[in-house]
Formats: structure tokens, sequence, C-alpha cells
């Protein structure tokens, strides 16, 4: 039961994690797409 | 000397693909029952006959070239089914989509059939907003079994494990396995992708719900339909106008992340999922894909800023980002349409999306193109040679890279990786001169090349009906090569030549 609880919190703070990765790509390449239009005002 | 296929070659290989079609069209029956639930009578009719052709020739190839249980499945063996299996499905996949009158050809609908499986989501479809529920499924799930890769799906329910599943499984460019036994591989494969699918349809359909406004059985639908789409990186949606039909920042923030988790090694997710965390950001595929991802971004960014067309500066970030992360991962769903490519961006923002959709994300992923691993490998042997001018002649160099162990970076592994990125430049190449013999500018064709060659689906508009029939049937050929990568097509030809001018 034990093996069963970790390992559902490994897969839950697994697909907390990717999710949290995809809003890092996210944020870094808007932030450059913001910063380009900035530089071409 | 060629040697040629024996008799019992030919039932090894007819006997696998017998049993991959037979798996291939108990899926229709799912479409069938969505459409008897729907109520909607003339596509039960079409799944029906698609359901019965399907299971009939794998029934008669499954009986007619019955071998033993434990028949030794060779490499050519493996190769040659599955090269065989993608083009056999697109066949039989296109069945029911022609009988619903949505398509102008049989080879429309064979387009249509292989964009699906090989998670291009370039269409070919008329009127798709008033297609039937069923078909509209089916084209999606054509996208969920080719993400998942048919194979995989035959070995989790009808194959056996063994060597013989194994070199089944490598054949349909899937090198990498994720647990010891190749069918447990598989399954893992299927654990991810329903753990995801539940949460992403759970939460596509709650935005389309609430956010959008759809009724609810329809954000049901859609929820689903756009998960399958984005996370196994097809592109294919329910509503003729893309991603742009819903109108919402959330739903497009949604699409994104299970894009990026759609692009991401099957392998990498295990790893996760099982507390190396770490391994995101030692990979070498996902800091290569940081690296082209900044590149890519700049290149759209700064070609999208120069030409003035978007005015404000979110506007620019929200259009620009989407399209590049869409082309980037392979997925292809548009926030544009398609004409707008040619008419509104510069040809640099063009350039930079070319450029992402030529390189993919991840092995063991569902995306298409070039991926990361190989990039980033060819990126490690040219820092090597240069360190080599760099130091004394008595030194010696190793370099070690990160994909989910340690690894050396070995002559064979940059020469396999060097021949694949040829081999997908090349095809990238001739898909555009096809496209440019058609008579379409060269930017443009090379556009629409990398789009079906690297399994994107983004379209600048040369992809209609109306586009010349062996333009088509080139785009097929690509999608098949790009999805396969090449090797079990070339051992398939190796295949038909040695049956002919072997002794």
């Amino acid at each position: 039961m034990n093996i069963r609880l970790r390992n559902a919190f490994h897969i839950v703070s697994g697909i907390c994690y990717e999710i949290f990765f995809g809003l890092v790509l996210i944020v870094w390449t808007g932030a450059l797409c913001l910063a380009a239009s900035f530089l071409y005002r | 000397m060629i040697l040629k296929p024996q008799v019992l070659d030919l039932r090894i290989i007819l006997f696998f693909l017998g049993k991959i079609v037979l798996g291939f069209g108990l899926m229709m029956a799912l479409p069938l029952l969505v459409s008897l639930a729907y109520g909607e009578l003339v596509p039960v009719f079409d799944f029906a006959i698609g359901l019965f052709v399907s299971l009939s020739v794998g029934f008669i190839l499954v009986v007619g070239a019955r071998v033993e249980r434990d028949v030794d499945v060779t490499w050519m063996h493996g190769m040659v089914v599955v090269s065989m299996a993608w083009l056999v499905c697109m066949f039989l996949g296109a069945v029911p989509l022609h009988l619903s009158g949505h398509w102008k050809s049989y080879l429309d609908a064979c387009f249509e059939s292989m964009s699906g499986l090989a998670t291009t989501g370039l269409s070919l479809v008329q009127n798709l907003d008033h297609l039937s529920h069923g078909a509209n499924l089916w084209r999606h799930f054509l996208q969920f079994l080719g993400g998942q890769g048919i194979v995989v799906v035959a070995l989790s329910f009808l194959v056996k494990g063994g060597p013989g599943a194994f070199r089944l499984y490598v054949g349909e460019a899937r090198d990498e396995q994720i647990l010891p036994n190749v069918v447990e591989t598989a399954k893992f494969i299927w654990f991810v992708s329903l753990v995801y699918l539940c949460l992403g349809t759970l939460l596509l359909s709650l935005c389309a719900y609430f956010s959008v406004g759809l009724p609810a059985p329809e954000a049901l639908f859609h929820g689903f339909c756009i998960f399958v789409a984005a996370f196994d990186t097809g592109g294919f949606t329910p509503m003729s106008q893309s991603v742009l039909y819903y109108q919402s920042p959330l739903f497009e923030l949604i699409t994104l992340i299970i894009m990026i988790w759609g692009s991401l090694n099957f392998k990498l997710h295990y790893a996760v999922w099982t507390g190396h965390r770490r391994e995101m950001i030692r990979d070498i595929e996902i800091r290569t894909f940081f690296m082209t991802l900044t590149a890519t971004a700049v290149l759209v960014a700064l070609g999208l800023a120069k030409w003035g067309i978007y005015k404000g500066p979110f506007v620019l970030m929200r259009k620009g980002m989407y399209q590049m992360f869409s082309a980037h991962t392979g997925t292809g769903f548009q926030t544009i349409y398609s004409p707008q490519f040619l008419t509104e961006w510069d040809p640099l923002a063009l350039f930079g999306i070319i450029l992402a959709m030529g390189l993919g994300v991840s092995v063991c992923s569902t995306t298409g193109g070039i991926k990361m691993l190989r990039l980033g490998i060819i990126l490690k042997a040219f820092r090597e040679d240069i360190k080599r001018f760099m130091i004394s002649d008595s030194s010696v160099v190793t370099t070690r890279f990160r994909h989910l162990r340690d690894l050396f970076l070995e002559d064979r592994l940059v020469r396999s990786a060097a021949l694949i990125t040829i081999a997908y430049i090349s095809l990238y190449i001739f898909g555009a001169l096809a496209g440019c013999f058609a008579g379409y500018p060269f930017l443009q064709a090379l556009f629409e090349s990398t789009s079906a060659a690297g399994n994107v689906g983004l379209s600048c508009g040369i992809t209609q009906a109306s586009m010349p029939v062996f333009l088509k049937i080139v785009y097929i050929l690509q999608m098949w090569a790009g999805r396969l990568e090449f090797f079990s097509i070339l051992v398939l030809g190796g295949f038909i030549i040695s049956y002919f001018r072997g002794k």
C-alpha cells in the first residue's frame, strides 16, 4: 500500500512538474516576443 | 548475391500484418458507437462497412498465413511489417471517411487517413463544420492510434512479447525501450496517454463549457478531440477554423501545455513520474529544445515586430508564440488563417516557423522532424572537433552527454544522427521541389513540404482538395517516410528488390 501511495505521489508531483515546465517555456518565449516588439516600437 | 525471400518470410510478414490490421479494424467500433449515441444512422453504416472490410482483410491474412507461435521474427520481418502496416491501415482507415461523402475522392480520404495516422494534421476535408460526430471522432482517433503507434496498439492487445515484438516496436521509429519488456513498455505508453487523456479532456471540456460557451455534450466532444490532437501533436480540429474557433486565451494556454506534454520523450515522462525530476533539466533533448525554441522564437518575434502587422505587443506574443509552439512541437494548430502566413507574415518569421517545423522535439514521442537528440549529438560532435584543434595532439578527447543516463559521444551515434538529419533535409527539399514543379513559389512549397514531412500540419494554403494529384501523393509519401523515420521504408524497398532480383 505504501509503495502504491508513493507511486501515486510521484505521478501527481510529476504531472505538476511537467505543467510547471510547460509554463516556464511559455513565459520564456512570451518574454522574448514582448522584448522583440518593444525593440521595434 | 542478393538472397530471394522464402515463402516462410512472406508468411511471417503477412501473419503479423494481419494481426495489426485486426487490431486497427477493431478500433472502428468506437466511432461506430459514437455515431449510434448521436443518432447518426448513415455514419453507423459507413463504420460498419469499414469495420467489416478491415476485419475481413485481417482475418484472411492471419488465417491464410498462419505460422508457429515461436517463429523467429528477424529485423527484416519487423521493418517490412511496420512499413506495410502503415500503408494498409491508411487504405482501410480511409474507407469510412470516403463513404461519408466529405472527401472529393478516395485519394483525398487516404490523404486524410495518413495525415491522421502520421499525426500531421493537413486536411482535405470538405465542409468540416457539418461533418458527422462519428467521422470527426475517427479523424481524431486516427491521430491517437498513430501517435501511440499502430504497432504499440497491436503489441498491447494482440502480440505476445519477445524479440519479435521488440523488432516490430523498433520498426515504428521507437528505438527506446522504457521497461525491460516491450509489451510492458507499450502498456506504459498507454498509461501515460490515458492519465493525460483524462486530465486534458477534463480541463479542455471545462474551458469549452465555461469560457467558450459550448453546450455540455459538445464541450466534452471538443475537449476530447482537441486533447487527442494536441497530445499526439496531430493538429486536426473539429471545426474548420482550427483553434481560432474558440476565441479563448485560456483554451489556447491549455492546448500549449498539452502540446508540450506530447512533445516529450515517453522515457522522460517515466523518469519524472518515478521521482527523477532532475532528468528534465539535465537531458540533452530538453537543453537543445530550449536553445532552438529560443532561436526560433527570436526569429519569429523579430520578423513579426519588424513587419508591424500586430499592433499591440501582447497580440504579437499571442499569435507569434502560438504558431511557433505549434510548429516546433509538430502539432499544427493555428490561430490565424492559412493565407495569412503569406500575406501578413514577414519572410524572417516564416523562416523561423519552417525551421521550427523541420526540427521537431523528442525521440520516442509523438512529434516528427529531425528531433532534438540528433541535433544535440551533432552540435556536441562539432564542439568536440573544435576542442581537438585547441589541445595538444597527444591528448584524448572524450565527450559525454546525458540522455536519461550518461552516454559517451561515439562515432556511430554521430553518424546515425547525421544520416537521419540529411535524410530529413533531403525529404523537405524534395517536397519543396515537387511543390515548385506544381507551380507554387519556393518559400510556400518549402513551408508545406516541411509541414508534411515533419508531421506538423501547419498550412500556408497549398493543401486543399484542388491541389494537383501528384502533389497529394508526394505529401502522403512524405508523411509516411517522416513518421517512420526512413529505415523501415528503406528495408521494405530492399525486400521488394530482393524478391524480384534475388536468387
